[in-house]
């Protein structure tokens, strides 16, 4: 497989303090890769040395096959677009501007193909209004729009819909699967909304404590997030002796919920645990969910 | 770098603040034409030529503030990242941008010099200064200038905060003023003082050897940093001076210093 950017043990102490800990990671050519992490685990911090912000402690990584300390990284850096925690825009400067001087610091021979960004963020009518006057979603689409000044092929993205409202969770996410279907983008991105992260990705690394916990692609994780009947009775001991009979794969999650994981006839459930003095308060089916399986990967207790 | 550079000079000429110091340097040349004007009417002799290097003092307050804010802006709109993240090296970024700000002390002379000519020159008549003197003299000054700029650079290139990077701008300035001042005061002090004593009851004036006045040793060092700090060549550009070369000299070893020291400091910073 074809891979736009790896990491293999990167490291990164501030003081003694292990903000990364032997973290690899691996984001396919093409892929919409999510970083999923709780707060504080390193999903930034691992931006920031990929982006050249900040130098690792040890390990090393590689974009487009070019190792991190090589000279030859600054041109394969134009590559890449990032938007690193919060926008990177001048706020005295208008929407235009601002992509004006981007396209100076990338050397870019003129102008055009400004609008059609503009047209593209959804910025088009926004005409001399300084940016510092802007939303949060304007200032977050203008810093994907200078993030795509360059024409990358890498686009990373951090927790880029925060504090967006819905509408404008909704803008992104069609943004970036419109820059990944249409004009084959890479992009990785974190963020803390799971659900909205389901919706996009088609890989995802799971961080906890500076490592990488697990890589999975989206298709596996769809096979891993079983579907299973949650039911709540007044007896789970009497529920686990009638499905150890019925040879059905169950887990007990309290004194009165479990998880059953096949698909079986209500009917004969019912009455087989009626013979063993159990009432059945309710049955619910559940998929496993991304929050969930990312509660179990890392081991609950915070949020994500 | 070239890349760099003009996206700094494009924000240059967007920036209010440029624009308000280059105001403010024709402002203050006009300002210094109207004091000579002013003298005039009280009998002194003053001439534009003492106009012409008074700018130099006030640009080393301006630029404290001006390099402290157009870099910090950087840092605070976060927008040195994406020069970073766009594959320039940290020297390139740090030289360029010390270039900019260089560029614009030029033109903030340039403003005050073609404003005391323009106006000075009909009002208060020619030069007495040989070509020279001028020229060396301005370069000189440019000299200073330059290393103003890489000292305030060093401050707002490793400073995140764009507050505190001009507060400590600010703070070096006067700082640097006030050691001068001391310096320059202690370099004035005559060899002899008056002293007053009671002799038949009354006060009698004598001459007695005045303690501050300093020994040769002590004046060469006294003499040295005087000329090597960046406000000590103002003062003494302000009243013309002969010692340009060595001044120069001491100003481009504060730009080596200092933009290396920098340099240093900024390729190792971590970036957030």
């Amino acid at each position: 497989m074809d891979y736009v950017l790896t990491a293999e043990a990167l490291g990164k102490h501030y003081g003694h303090f292990k903000a990364l800990d032997g973290l690899s990671m691996h984001v396919p050519k093409g892929s919409i890769y999510g970083l999923v992490g709780r707060n504080g685990a390193g999903k930034t911090t691992l931006i920031r040395l990929v982006c050249g912000l900040q130098a690792p402690t040890s390990g090393a990584y590689t974009l487009y096959g070019v190792p991190s300390g090589d000279r030859a990284l600054a041109k394969v850096r134009r590559r890449m677009g990032a938007v690193v925690e919060t926008p990177s825009i001048y706020l005295d400067l208008t929407a235009e501007d601002n992509l004006k001087e981007q396209y100076l610091v990338l050397g870019r021979p003129s102008y055009e193909g400004i609008p059609e960004l503009l047209h593209l963020v959804g910025l088009a009518d926004t005409g001399k209004k300084k940016a510092r006057n802007f939303s949060l979603g304007m200032k977050q689409r203008l810093g994907i729009a200078i993030a795509l000044a360059g024409d990358p092929d890498l686009l990373v993205l951090d927790e880029p819909v925060n504090g967006l409202d819905p509408q404008g969770i909704i803008e992104i996410r069609e943004l970036i699967l419109k820059l990944n279907r249409e004009r084959q983008i890479t992009v990785v991105i974190s963020s803390h909304i799971l659900d909205e992260l389901a919706k996009l990705a088609t890989h995802y690394g799971f961080i906890d404590s500076g490592r990488m916990v697990k890589e999975i692609s989206a298709q596996e994780l769809e096979a891993a997030c079983r579907k299973c009947v949650h039911v709540e009775v007044t007896d789970t001991a009497a529920l686990a002796r009638v499905l150890d009979g019925m040879g059905v794969d169950y887990k007990i999650r309290s004194e009165r919920e479990a998880d059953v994981f096949a698909q079986m006839n209500v009917s004969q459930l019912t009455l087989a645990l009626a013979k063993e003095n159990c009432e059945v308060l309710s049955m619910q089916e559940r998929d496993e969910s991304l929050e969930s399986y990312f509660v179990n990967l890392v081991g609950g207790g915070g949020h994500a | 770098m070239r890349e760099l550079l003009a996206a700094n000079l494009v924000r240059l000429r967007k920036t209010g603040l440029f624009w308000g110091a280059v105001l403010l340097h024709a402002a203050f040349a006009l300002f210094r034409i109207y004091t000579i004007v002013d003298d005039r009417k009280y009998g002194y002799e003053t001439t534009l030529d003492e106009a012409l290097f008074t700018f130099i003092m006030i640009e080393g307050l301006v630029m404290a503030v001006f390099i402290a804010v157009f870099l910090g802006t950087e840092y605070s709109d976060g927008t040195v990242r994406n020069k970073i993240t766009a594959g320039h090296g940290r020297v390139r970024i740090y030289l360029a941008n010390l270039l900019t700000v260089c560029l614009a002390c030029l033109v903030f002379t340039a403003v005050y010099l073609l404003t005391t000519l323009a106006v000075g020159l009909p009002v208060l008549g020619g030069l007495t200064l040989g070509a020279g003197v001028i020229a060396s003299t301005l370069l000189g000054t440019l000299a200073t200038a330059a290393a103003f700029c890489s000292l305030y650079t060093l401050i707002g290139m490793s400073v995140s905060r764009k507050s505190t990077g001009c507060i400590l701008c600010i703070l070096l300035f006067f700082g640097l003023m006030i050691a001068s001042t001391y310096v320059a005061a202690m370099l004035d002090a005559p060899p002899e003082r008056a002293a007053m004593e009671l002799v038949d009851g009354e006060l009698v004036t004598h001459m007695e050897p005045n303690p501050k006045y300093l020994t040769e040793g002590k004046r060469a060092v006294y003499q040295f940093v005087l000329d090597f700090l960046p406000t000590g060549q103002a003062t003494q550009y302000m009243l013309i001076t002969d010692k340009t070369a060595w001044m120069s000299l001491y100003s481009g070893l504060i730009v080596l210093l200092t933009a290396g020291g920098g340099l240093a400091y900024f390729r190792r910073k971590d970036i957030r």
